[in-house]
């Protein structure tokens, strides 16, 4: 299918196409998950007097925010991708694209690094703040890795054209990143919390 | 195609909403059987809680059958065919699935609320 033909099809597209929709299915479902998670975290807090435990350092405040901030950022050429490739413009989608995972990875990076890092500090099989917070963390950098490997499917097929399979590939998994975006700003607040 | 809809987002949502209502009903019950007052009204948490499943179980089974009606008349319809008649076909099949687990959980849920039933001061 050309270029062309998939431009066509996107322009005389009448109603959201079911990838889409499943992408909205399978958000609720992670929503669920986070909810519950963030519901569990403060369940817990609420029936204990120190939170964390003693022993435990509160959590830092200022890098967390910083990295997430920088993750949400990356909405900007995730957003423009979107619609550079839906006028068409295959190779400037591609570098938006290329851009924001170069981002995203070193945000992964550096999370993966600080909670590796925290692990020994809150020893999550001690504690039920040391297990729901690596629990809740983890959860979430999980949700950010399998962004990226998307991001990495989507630059490979994209390298060789634009097909409107493709293109729905495109908006569908913009779509799961908005998701992780938010994601990440109610975490990172969960987080955060004890030292507010 | 009016009637296809509504039968699309009722087979879609009608089970998750009956076993979330289900679910945070019961907490309410759980609560209100346990605390000091609510003991001298004499709350049966067992008829309760079966009640709140039975009525649940009703929706959830009602869903399934509108979700099942919906892919019966769409049966032609390819899964890739583009919407709405796409998307209706899309969601009848996830409906499908989707309501068999919210049976289930809604099972679960009256059958670890009656087993478990007790208050912890």
């Amino acid at each position: 299918m050309s270029e062309v033909h998939a431009l066509r099809v996107e322009r005389a597209r009448e109603a959201k196409p079911n990838g889409w929709w499943g992408m909205a299915l399978f958000v609720a479902t992670e929503a669920t998950l986070f909810g519950t998670l963030i519901g569990t975290y403060f369940y817990l807090r609420f029936n204990v007097v120190r939170w964390p435990p003693p022993g435990v350092p509160d959590p830092g405040v200022a890098l967390p925010l910083i990295l997430t901030a920088v993750l949400v950022a990356t909405a900007l050429p995730i957003h423009t991708a979107v619609s550079a490739a839906r006028d068409g413009h295959r190779a400037r989608a591609w570098w938006l694209i290329a851009l924001a995972l170069v981002v995203q990875t070193g945000y992964f990076a550096m999370q993966v690094h600080l909670l590796a890092d925290d692990i020994p500090k809150v020893d999550p099989q001690a504690s039920s703040y040391g297990s729901i917070y690596v629990t809740l963390v983890g959860a979430a950098h999980a949700h950010v890795f399998v962004g990226l490997l998307l991001n990495l499917w989507l630059l490979a097929r994209l390298a060789t054209g634009l097909t409107n399979y493709r293109l729905v590939g495109l908006r569908v998994i913009a779509f799961y990143w908005y998701f992780v975006y938010a994601v990440s700003v109610a975490v990172v607040l969960t987080q955060i919390s004890p030292a507010l | 195609m009016r009637r296809l809809e509504l039968l699309q987002w009722f087979g879609l949502l009608g089970a998750p909403l009956a076993w979330t209502a289900q679910f945070l009903a019961g907490i309410a019950i759980a609560g209100a059987y346990c605390a000091p007052a609510g003991r001298r009204w004499g709350i049966s948490i067992e008829a309760w809680q079966i009640a709140l499943a039975a009525a649940a179980g009703t929706v959830a089974v009602c869903a399934q059958l509108s979700a099942l009606t919906l892919y019966r008349e769409l049966r032609d319809v390819h899964d890739d065919a583009p919407g709405p008649r796409g998307r209706l076909h899309f969601f009848s099949v996830a409906s499908l699935v989707g309501n068999l687990l919210f049976i289930t959980l809604i099972t679960l849920t009256v059958v670890g609320a009656v087993s478990h039933a007790g208050c912890r001061s």
